[in-house]
């Protein structure tokens, strides 16, 4: 009996000796770990502070102002291209009997009789600061505005001399009118090319893959293929076509024909 | 007993039991072996004593350390805090967030020449490894008797790697911080720069170094904006090269509250490699003209005296003063930089730049008014602005009346550009006086600002800041849609004991909108010469207010001021004056000449009818 009580505690003492050395051993792992972590930690945050400085390094203004005279046409903001929120007219709603553009074309929705909106118009108030006077960008982009304002900010791929053709305002929508007759691809390449020479809005259209691509990897779509090897060129006539057909505009667009005509003239 | 070994049985049981603990008769011979015995026995009580209270005392010890006062271990790793940063002095941003000066960890390489075996070995690999470090006082370095020497400090990464596969014994790392400064050259005389131990030497590095040492979490936050700083210091430097000019400097101030929004002072330097103090290009450079420089600021100050004057009661501003006759004082003469034919009223006087009717303005307000405005003003002492390159003033002293003569005109008393800023903030924001910072103000808390001048005066400066502009000496400042309106000054330097003709301070200081004023730009060029396209000339209006002019066209943008229609009505209601000092426009003003853009108002027409 007593044997075997004393059998009992030494069992006992031996598996809490085991599972002390056991768990000891685990902490000195973990800990060993939460070392090597927090080594991790402070290099890392030792890294976040240099690329912060980095970032504000390639940030300095005067590099910024260099990069932007040598790779972008663009020039500082004027007070005359700012006009005030009240000034702009609403967007007009489009007419029901509007021709339908888009019997070839998928996604043509944005396409309806939607004069386009200066971009300057939208971004003027809320971002003075950046606001970039591209007013090629509203004949361009067609009526795509909301989707393509924000990337006409991004670092374009090659700049594009400003024609102040392209500025009439029906410009951008004229090239529906004939493609929908004649030929339902080609008017939105041609207008694709147009802004791939501007910066791409990053929304390609899956039914019309990014001339760009096509030239990479042919798809099916083979009229679009013949267009990025003269894309100044093929984007001029598209423009000046555009210009002797313009779409019978409704009555409020007129003033900011006027309005826009007037912000570009000058230049 | 019955178990005892039989072998002790004889010398045990010799005497009978209970033998010994009867003393022996108190015979004479107690024995020695009895007195030997208390002595061992004592000995031994004290032995057991002393065992017992030590362990005693380790008992009570062990169960402190393990049970009571701390359980277990202190525990060697703790987690490491989420936003601490790993760098003990706090960042310096601009009023965007932008960085201007944040701390780096770095790796310093230092030596323990007593471990190095082969000297000239580890100099020459060492040598290879970082080639701006001459090999000769390397061996130098690695022969001494020092137990500790730099080789060299903070390397770049690429450098640690390289020195890190040399594998050199004897050589160490240290970890150390170093301050970088992303803005360079743009920001240094407002940041400041550190030593090579991390304390703050000049600029606000210096001023607010307990600051940054102490909450190293908190970025402190200026009030300058790195774009204005860019385009100020940009068109400050096409000014400096066009007039040939030595030095010059800007400031964008806040009217509202007192924030400085850029000041720049050139020529500049490089705070990651301050220039040497005993040179004196070093010198000019790290000299900061905007708040550290008083000079004599010549017609701006016709500022003050005009506001001092209407405010003072005495004068209207349709009041006529003589500006044809040329007052002799001892051996003085004052003079007009261009002689008028006929007396001048206040407006003209303010326009044309007179120096005769301002010192007649004073003169009617009288010595005492003028010192105790002027000090009302903040110009007598040191602005309130955080640097410690803060000038002092020099002013007259006794202030006679000659001196309010030529303090009049801005002669005789030399205050620093952010003195006049300052107080010219306070004739047009209202009459407030907000004292000039460099740190952001709290946008829910109160401005400090006190009351120097009547809101009606200050409305009155406004139209006069403008008419300088628009009929003035400073038409070239004019910003399309902005409404600059400003006073130019030019001062001739002192040189020795009297004033050199063509070494000049030409400054202008604007200010935009007119109708509601929000910023004021300043602008001092030191010494410009004149050049063919100025015809020769170098004074404010021609060669400060077009920079000026310049500044604001790129800034307004950026600071979100509205444009607007220069000849609107209530643009032309607010500002206008005539050389009568008729402040009702005449009739009412021409509507926009636009056919058919009514709905664009507020674009200034391309064809511009303002000058």
């Amino acid at each position: 009996m007593k044997g075997k009580s004393a059998l009992f505690w030494l069992g006992l003492a031996a598996a809490a000796g085991g599972v002390l050395f056991q768990t000891s051993y685990e902490v000195q792992e973990l800990e060993d770990k939460l070392g090597s972590l927090n080594r991790q930690i402070m290099d890392e945050q030792e890294a976040i502070q240099i690329l912060k400085a980095e970032w504000s390094y390639l940030n300095d203004p005067t590099r910024l102002e260099s990069l932007a005279s040598q790779h972008l046409q663009l020039q500082p903001t004027e007070a005359r291209q700012f006009v005030a929120m009240d000034v702009v007219p609403m967007r007009p709603v489009p007419p029901p009997d509007a021709p339908k553009a888009g019997d070839g074309l998928k996604n043509d929705g944005k396409h309806d009789g939607v004069a386009p909106l200066p971009p300057m118009v939208r971004l003027a108030p809320s971002a003075p600061g950046t606001a970039v006077a591209s007013g090629s960008n509203a004949t361009n982009n067609g009526g795509i505005i909301p989707a393509s304002l924000p990337s006409g900010m991004a670092t374009p791929a090659k700049p594009a001399p400003i024609k102040p053709s392209t500025l009439i305002p029906g410009a951008g929508k004229a090239p529906a009118l004939p493609a929908a007759k004649a030929a339902p691809a080609p008017a939105p390449t041609i207008k694709q090319v147009d802004v791939a020479a501007r910066p791409t809005p990053s929304q390609p259209t899956p039914s019309q893959p990014m001339p760009t691509q096509t030239a990479s990897a042919p798809s099916s779509t083979v009229k679009t293929l013949s267009v990025p090897a003269a894309k100044q060129p093929a984007a001029q006539p598209a423009a000046v076509a555009a210009v002797p057909a313009p779409p019978p505009a409704p009555k409020a667009t007129d003033s900011i024909g006027v309005l826009v005509a007037r912000l570009g003239a000058n230049r | 007993m019955n178990d005892q070994p039989p072998g002790f049985d004889t010398p045990l049981s010799g005497p009978p039991p209970g033998a010994y603990g009867v003393p022996p008769p108190a015979s004479k011979p107690r024995t020695s072996l009895s007195v030997a015995l208390e002595r061992s026995r004592n000995r031994l009580m004290v032995t057991a004593a002393m065992v017992t209270l030590v362990f005693t005392a380790i008992g009570i010890k062990l169960v402190d350390a393990t049970l009571l006062s701390h359980a277990s271990e202190p525990r060697q790793r703790m987690a490491a805090e989420i936003d601490a940063p790993p760098v003990n002095r706090a960042d310096i941003v601009d009023r965007n967030g932008n960085l201007l000066a944040t701390s780096l960890a770095t790796q310093s390489l230092y030596a323990d020449p007593k471990l190095i075996s082969r000297p000239d070995e580890v100099a020459k690999k060492l040598s290879v490894a970082l080639p701006e470090l001459d090999y000769k006082e390397l061996l130098g370095k690695l022969t001494g008797e020092k137990r500790f020497v730099w080789i060299k400090r903070n390397l770049t990464p690429k450098q640690q790697a390289a020195v890190f596969r040399l594998g050199l014994p004897g050589v160490y790392f240290e970890r150390e911080e170093r301050r970088f400064y992303p803005a360079s050259n743009l920001a240094s005389h407002i940041v400041g720069f550190t030593g090579v131990d991390n304390n703050g030497l000049s600029g606000l590095e210096q001023s607010m170094n307990k600051r940054l040492v102490n909450e190293p979490n908190k970025p402190l936050q200026l009030s300058i904006d790195l774009r204005l700083q860019h385009i100020l210091k940009k068109e400050l430097t096409a000014t400096i090269q066009e007039f040939s000019a030595i030095g010059a400097t800007g400031i964008i101030f806040d009217v509202r509250n007192g924030e400085v929004l850029s000041m720049v002072s050139l020529p500049d330097f490089d705070p990651h490699e301050p220039p040497p103090l005993n040179d004196k290009a070093g010198q000019d450079a790290l000299f900061n003209r905007a708040t550290l420089g008083v000079y004599e600021m010549g017609s701006t100050f016709k500022i003050f005296n005009t506001a001092m004057s209407l405010d003072s009661g005495k004068i209207k501003v349709t009041d006529v003063f003589d500006t044809t006759h040329n007052v002799s004082v001892g051996r003085f003469t004052i003079r007009e930089y261009h002689p008028f034919h006929h007396n001048l009223n206040v407006a003209e006087i303010f326009q044309e730049s007179s120096n005769l009717g301002s010192l007649h303005m004073a003169l009617t307000v009288g010595v005492a008014a003028q010192k105790a405005f002027l000090t009302k003003l903040g110009l007598t002492r040191p602005t309130a602005l955080e640097l410690p390159e803060n000038g002092w003033p020099l002013v007259p002293n006794p202030w006679r009346e000659i001196n309010t003569m030529t303090i009049s005109f801005g002669h005789g008393m030399s205050v620093s550009p952010m003195h006049t800023v300052t107080a010219a903030a306070s004739t047009i924001n209202g009459g407030v006086l907000h004292p000039p910072t460099l740190l952001k103000r709290d946008p829910a808390a109160e401005v400090p600002g006190e009351q120097v001048i009547a809101p009606q005066t200050s409305a009155m400066m406004r139209r006069l800041f403008r008419f300088v502009v628009t009929d003035g000496t400073a038409k070239a400042a004019n910003a399309k849609g902005y409404v600059v309106g400003g006073k130019t000054g030019t001062a001739e330097k002192q040189k020795g004991r009297h004033y050199e003709r063509n070494s000049r301070m030409s400054s202008f200081l604007g200010a935009f909108p007119m109708h509601d004023p929000r910023y004021i730009v300043y602008v001092l060029v030191d010494e410009p010469k004149g050049t063919k396209k100025t015809y020769g000339f170098a004074t404010g209006g021609w060669v400060a207010a077009p920079a000026v002019g310049r500044v604001v066209k790129q800034i307004g943008p950026l600071l979100g001021v509205p444009p607007v229609d220069d000849a609107s009505p209530e643009v032309i209601n607010a500002t206008y004056i005539n050389t009568a000092g008729q402040t009702i426009p005449p009739g009412p003003p021409p509507p926009p000449a636009q056919s058919k853009g009514s709905t664009v108002a507020s674009v200034p027409p391309p064809s511009g009818k303002q000058r």
